[in-house]
């Protein structure tokens, strides 16, 4: 306990004899002297359609700088960025009053962007070097639902093991309409940015060290560029750095059924399996699927940054091979990847089918690519294989990525295909 | 010429009828004492005459109020010579005049349509078919398609088919009733019944052309020739049982390939340019059916298409 909450503890308790309510509860306090002081360092930030001047994207932001640079997340004014003459952005205070801004610097794989505003400038937040100790408790501040400036508090849980792009686990009570808000210590420092919510008492934050090296970026260039273009970028080297590591590993292996195959792709994998014998089938299945859990928001109708491949085997049972190949037609799919539906953004997928000797045996291999139309370099890709061992038994393999480059998605599936053996 | 033959058309239910000259005329007309009456009301009660004269027959115009065209002329002249083969129009009716003499075409060989013609198809080797038909391609759906071994499926479809087999088989029928005054329903029965089973032994065909090439528009290409080839070889039989049409076998070929190309480019027509999920040939055969080879896996990789650069 440090000096002043000692002495403040003292304070109480003679006043605590008297009964005289208000200049107690230490704690409870807390986070209304933050808010207090910090509230006017906190917008809502507003997404305006210009031909209906009406707000169509709503969420928070804080003064990062004395200046007037204020940080939210990229998804709150990814509209503007993608259509900028259909859109601006307002910096809604404390005071009422609104202020125009732009946006002078993002980071899409953090979802991070840093406002620059008009008369937006005074105190700002400053950024924690340190990390709190687990459990600790820090507060968040934001316009959840549009419903006016709140705070909230929290515990802090660290960072989540084997996130891809590096999240904290805020166990608070986050809202829509949040994002963008800072998360911050007991002395105010921010910690981390709201991203999202992940479920009760369950947020995301962003660390605050990727808003640090936002704004030392955002700080050193004075007009910001092709906003779209260092999306673009952006994109294409995070996905080239992920897959060539995936690429230069050396896989581990597994066993799957008779099949030897490689496991534990990628830390930021989570992985289940099931197995599915019920009478209802006439045929068993199990299987094994492992899916990225992060995704990267580009649009409200578009994600990225999937990566996911699932195992599985199916055994005849009562059925005849021609029954059993008619089951293994209905699961012989490519993976839904669900991430745009959008012929502006995506063009349509091209496949080739054909079969292919994996191990000494026949099988049939799909692969289909989609280009992003406003990303160059980057496709949705997606892989899957049936085996034409036995008419008793079969193996489908798949394995899909959003947001790779053609060249890694082939090199990535020709590992993949290489890797599996048979083990009898 | 001596003998003058006319052939007039039948009406409705009537058949054709052909009237033989006796002596050196004939008189035709509405009125009921002519040699040939004719019910058309835009003929006159005494239209025209047909004379004898030297070995030739002429025809006289007797009445003017609506032409009378010979060979699709109208007749100006009060009397035209006839040859054998000559149409004649008298009001609504179509005439042809022929000699005894005039040639006729040889016989058209039936083919393997035969059969038909030689036995009367009755209604119990009809039934005998269409239920011995209808339980193989229920079986047949049974082991090659029911992976949940549930035998009702099949079954309510077959129930399905063979009651489109029957109203199909009825509406051939009053066709054939109408045209030739002959309904042949359970030979229409057991030709569409025998049809559909050979449809079920082809089908598969273009299942193995998909699953070989593992393309899907190849697959789309083979079973809407099997289609084609079952709607010809049904529509053929069936117009040969149902009219008098001479080239039954071309005319059921070029329907059924016109039928089969709306019915392609209709379901086309409502794809969506851009489509959110990927076409592929998904269909999976037992391994004794994969006759083609394998590549290596950097071949096939090469082989890649990449995405539409201009979609």
């Amino acid at each position: 306990m440090s000096p002043d909450q000692t002495l403040r503890r003292l304070r109480c308790l003679p006043l605590l004899l008297l009964w005289l309510p208000g200049l107690c509860s230490a704690a409870a306090s807390g986070a209304s002297a933050l808010f207090e002081t910090l509230r006017d360092r906190v917008f809502q930030v507003r997404v305006v359609d210009i031909a209906s001047g009406d707000k169509t994207t709503i969420g928070s932001g804080f003064r990062v700088d004395s200046a007037g640079l204020v940080a939210t997340n990229f998804h709150v004014v990814s509209l503007l960025i993608h259509e900028p003459a259909k859109y601006r952005i307002e910096l809604l205070g404390q005071d009422g009053l609104t202020r125009p801004a732009t946006v002078l610097a993002i980071d899409v794989l953090h979802d991070l962007a840093i406002l620059r505003g008009q008369q937006a400038d005074g105190p700002a937040f400053g950024l924690t070097s340190g990390t709190p100790g687990q459990g600790e408790r820090i507060y968040s501040m934001g316009n959840p639902e549009d419903l006016g400036m709140t705070i909230i508090e929290g515990n802090y849980n660290g960072l989540i093991a084997a996130s891809r792009f590096e999240r904290l686990l805020f166990s608070g009570s986050l809202n829509p309409g949040m994002s963008g808000g800072p998360a911050f210590d007991r002395h105010g420092a921010v910690v981390g940015v709201t991203v999202a919510k992940g479920g009760e008492q369950l947020g995301f934050l962003v660390p605050a060290a990727h808003l640090q090296a936002l704004l030392r970026r955002a700080n050193e260039t004075a007009v910001p560029g092709d906003l779209k273009a260092e999306i673009a970028r952006a994109l294409l080297e995070d996905s080239n750095t992920f897959f060539d590591q995936r690429l230069q590993e050396t896989w581990h292996r597994g066993r799957f059924g008779e099949l030897s195959l490689p496991r534990d792709l990628s830390p930021s994998l989570k992985c289940w399996g099931q197995n599915t014998e019920t009478k209802e089938s006439d045929y068993s299945r199990f299987h094994q699927q492992c899916q990225s859990q992060e995704y990267l928001f580009l649009t409200e109708d578009f994600y990225t940054g999937d990566f996911s491949y699932s195992y599985e085997w199916l055994n005849a049972g009562r059925l005849n091979p021609f029954q059993f190949y008619t089951a293994v037609t209905h699961r012989y799919t490519h993976t839904s990847l669900e991430n745009v539906d959008d012929a502006e953004q995506v063009t349509n997928f091209r496949c080739t089918t054909d079969f292919v000797r994996i191990d000494g045996t026949a099988w049939k291999a799909s692969i289909c690519l989609r280009r992003y139309l406003e990303y160059p370099g980057l496709n949705d890709a997606s892989l899957v294989l049936v085996s034409l061992h036995s008419n008793r038994d079969a193996a489908i393999i798949r394995m899909a990525a959003a947001g790779i480059h053609r060249e890694r998605a082939l090199a990535l599936f020709q590992k993949l295909m290489r890797a599996i053996e048979w083990t009898r | 010429m001596d003998t003058l033959i006319v052939n007039v058309p039948g009406r409705g239910a009537r058949g054709a009828s052909l009237i033989r000259s006796t002596d050196g005329n004939l008189r035709l007309g509405r009125g009921f004492h002519n040699d040939i009456v004719l019910d058309d009301p835009f003929v006159a009660a005494e239209q025209l005459r047909f004379v004898r004269d030297d070995h030739s027959w002429y025809v006289e115009v007797l009445e003017r109020t609506n032409p009378v065209l010979l060979n699709g002329s109208p007749l100006r002249d009060p009397r035209a010579r006839l040859n054998s083969g000559d149409q004649i129009t008298v009001g609504r009716t179509d005439l042809s005049v022929y000699d005894e003499a005039h040639p006729v075409d040889p016989p058209r060989r039936l083919a393997f349509s035969s059969w038909l013609s030689a036995h009367r198809v009755g209604p119990w080797l009809a039934l005998m078919v269409l239920f011995v038909v209808g339980g193989l391609d229920a079986l047949a759906e049974f082991l090659t398609q029911s992976a949940d071994l549930d035998w009702q499926k099949p079954a309510y479809g077959v129930l399905f088919s063979a009651a489109f087999i029957a109203v199909w088989a009825a509406v051939w029928a009053l066709l054939g009733r109408a045209l030739r005054h002959q309904p042949h329903y359970f030979a229409h029965l057991l030709v569409s019944a025998l049809v559909s089973f050979g449809m079920t032994l082809l089908l598969p065909l273009a299942a193995l052309a998909e699953f070989a090439s593992s393309s899907e528009k190849l697959g789309e290409i083979a079973t809407f020739g099997v289609a084609v080839l079952g709607l010809s070889v049904l529509l053929g039989l069936n117009l040969f049982l149902a009219t008098n049409l001479r080239r039954t076998a071309r005319t059921a070929l070029l329907f059924s390939v016109c039928v089969a190309g709306l019915v392609y480019l209709g379901s086309h027509h409502e794809d969506a340019p851009f489509q959110a999920e990927p076409v592929y040939s998904a269909l999976v055969l037992p391994p004794f059916m994969h006759v083609t080879g394998e590549r290596p896996i950097e071949d096939f990789i090469g082989s890649a298409a990449p995405a539409p650069a201009d979609d």
